[in-house]
């Protein structure tokens, strides 16, 4: 029987993947958690940095700069250049299409 | 205070309004340009994949700064909300920070490897042959041309505000906001010449022009923004006076979670605060905006026509770093706004008009403004190009060439998709006769229906070598049914007006309809028998996988 070896794209694809979803997962995690616990319900004025309420410095303006760094990071040292391959001209479908109506 | 700012400008304001109004237009002047540049390029080889996918040859900046984000919403309703609720705006777009790398990394690779594996061009093309399947193939389609079609109504409407108020004497009309038919007619020109712009230089050009326009707007619009931001805060005396400004003015709320709007009520007097974003809105926008941003058909067509990895991996920084310079500033600028015009009713004109206010006593101010509002409207123009070529592909390829004549002749197929394209732009221009209300909430709901339908799909043709044409479909038309059935208790519940949908637990649609989907999509796959063999092997196999070696 013939062995069956997966496609080298897929691999890092799913791989980077993986990845991707564990940075949306911690940006999401840090910016809710952090907003809803310390930007939420106020009863008082917030403390501003230069203008910026410090709840949206550090619940979001922070990790979106870490995120980033973190994007930086995975796409220029982390995901693979791959070969995606050569063009099919046409689907195999639509030129079934145009050999039946050309032929009748 | 409004009336003496109408009588300071009312008095230079045809001189000051042909400034803007010669700046937009060499703006589109630009963008034709850029259109018959593109036309020469699809001159040259196989019309329909140059025209519809631009001979997969995008760049990085081509891709990173047109494949997803910017649209009417980004300068009109979006800078409405953050006008109206106050900082509470930025946890609304939070999740743009991890767009970028959603949007390239998770199934840039692999859709366009399985596009190119299948020889598609369209969405549709995509789903129908790596599923085996016209019928999925049929309803990718019909989806699209809903949903895009209802997206781009909105468009056009933006589109037109911002050409209105940069006609000659609308200026006084943007601080003073009259609301006389003077503005009515202004809207009925500014429809007319952003459709005819936008739809002419689409329909030379195809996807090219769409992408090449909209890699000049998105350019201009990183100036613009940057340029309102510097002179917002020199008008607000700074962000902390702003901030602080408004939250004098109105309430802790305008600085904190769930935001609020404080409303008066005219008879009495009282004052009543309705509450925005609770914490559930916010965990459901941290999901929808990453998730539809990679799912939507504007992105997937772009990511399919790119030229190789490399391309999609210098993209994801390539646009952090823009969207960082795009929507942190445009926060700050509604913050300033709501400090120096804390009246404005007509709050999707919000930046448009403080884009007048803060360039009126500059010396060439009208033509700076007219620069800075290039910022909003080439994201609109962008947009709406982008849809209108994925709406003709739509209505070419998946239609007149798969079910009424596969044997087309090149000239008949060009002729088709001008036509598809004028046909297209007339029904938005129709729509807008009676203008819609409530842009954002149209995009979030054409943009929860795009998701609905195409992010569970999407994942299943990447990942999953089990999955099937019957899963496919089950998760497309289940996605889609919870939207509008969300929708549609909404409606009953509070009226069309509202246009709010049912949130179950105070989630979004977008939530509950992948759920099902992924649910629906993953049951029936694995009660149905699996796709081919060869049909798995073909895009899930290494080339030579399978041969005695």
């Amino acid at each position: 029987m013939p062995s069956r070896k997966e496609d080298p794209v897929l691999t890092s694809a799913r791989r980077e993947a993986w990845l991707t979803l564990g940075i949306w997962a911690i940006s999401f995690l840090w910016t809710i958690g952090y907003c809803s616990q310390f930007g939420y319900n106020l009863t008082s004025a917030p403390e501003l940095v230069y203008g910026i309420p410090s709840w949206i410095l550090w619940g979001v303006i922070t990790p979106w700069s870490l995120s980033t760094v973190a994007s930086f990071i995975v796409s220029t040292f982390v995901m693979t250049d791959e070969d995606l391959g050569e063009d099919v001209e046409e689907p195999p479908s639509v030129i079934e299409a145009q050999r039946e109506a050309t032929h009748g | 205070m409004g009336e003496l700012l109408l009588a300071q400008t009312t008095d230079n304001a045809g001189q000051r309004g042909m400034g803007a109004l010669v700046a937009l237009m060499l703006f589109i002047a630009a963008s034709v340009w850029l259109g018959t540049l593109a036309q020469r390029v699809v001159e040259k080889g196989n019309f329909l994949r140059g025209y519809f996918l631009g001979n997969r040859g995008l760049g990085v900046w081509a891709l990173a700064l047109t494949a997803t984000v910017q649209s009417g919403g980004t300068f009109m309703g979006f800078p409405s909300l953050v006008y109206s609720y106050g900082w509470i705006g930025t946890v609304f777009i939070a999740a743009y920070m991890v767009v970028p790398i959603c949007g390239f990394a998770i199934a840039g690779k692999r859709i366009s490897q399985i596009s190119r594996k299948a020889g598609a061009i369209t969405i549709p093309d995509l789903f129908r042959e790596r599923f085996n399947s016209p019928l999925l193939g049929m309803l990718a389609s019909v989806f699209i041309m809903v949903f895009m079609s209802i997206m781009m109504v909105a468009q056009f409407k933006a589109g037109a505000i911002v050409m209105k108020l940069s006609l000659p004497g609308a200026e006084s009309l943007a601080l003073a906001e009259d609301t006389s038919s003077a503005l009515d007619t202004g809207f009925y020109i500014g429809l007319a010449v952003f459709s005819l712009t936008v739809v002419g230089y689409t329909m030379i050009g195809g996807f090219l022009a769409a992408v090449w326009t909209d890699l000049f707007q998105s350019v201009m619009m990183w100036f613009g923004v940057l340029i309102l931001l510097g002179l917002s805060l020199y008008a607000a005396g700074g962000l902390e006076a702003a901030t602080k400004a408004t939250i004098d003015s109105q309430g802790i709320a305008y600085a904190s979670g769930p935001g609020a709007q404080h409303l008066k009520n005219a008879a009495t007097g009282d004052m009543t605060i309705k509450p925005w974003l609770p914490i559930t809105g916010a965990i459901s926008l941290f999901c929808l905006w990453p998730f539809s941003g990679l799912s939507s058909p504007a992105s997937i067509v772009r990511v399919m026509a790119v030229k190789d990895t490399r391309t999609l991996r210098h993209s994801v920084v390539v646009l952090c770093l823009y969207n960082m310079c795009i929507y942190l500033p445009l926060i700050m600028i509604c913050i300033c706004a709501r400090a120096v015009m804390p009246d404005v009713k007509a709050t999707d004109e919000v930046i448009p008009r403080m884009t007048f206010f803060v360039t009126r006593d500059l010396p060439g101010g009208s033509l700076l403004a007219g620069l800075i509002l290039a910022a909003p409207f080439g994201a609109v123009m962008a947009t709406v190009s982008s849809y209108l070529v994925v709406i003709a592909s739509g209505l070419v390829r998946d239609l007149y060439l798969r079910w009424i004549r596969p044997d087309a002749s090149q000239g008949e197929i060009r002729l088709l998709a001008y036509l598809a394209m004028i046909v297209v732009g007339i029904l938005a221009v129709l729509a807008n006769l009676q203008p819609v209300t409530h842009l954002q909430k149209l995009v979030v709901f054409s943009t929860s229906s795009t998701a609905a339908a195409f992010l569970v799909p999407l994942i299943m043709l990447c990942y999953w070598r089990r999955a099937n044409a019957a899963g496919a479909i089950a998760a497309m038309l289940s996605g889609v049914a919870t939207v509008i059935f969300l929708y549609g208790q909404g409606i009953v519940e509070q009226g069309w007006q509202q246009l709010e949908p049912a949130r179950p637990l105070g989630f979004d649609p977008m939530i509950w309809s992948c759920a099902s989907a992924l649910v629906m999509g993953s049951l029936v796959t694995v009660i149905t028998p699996p796709p081919a063999d060869a049909l798995a092997a073909k895009f899930f196999d290494a080339e030579n996988s399978g041969e005695s070696r």
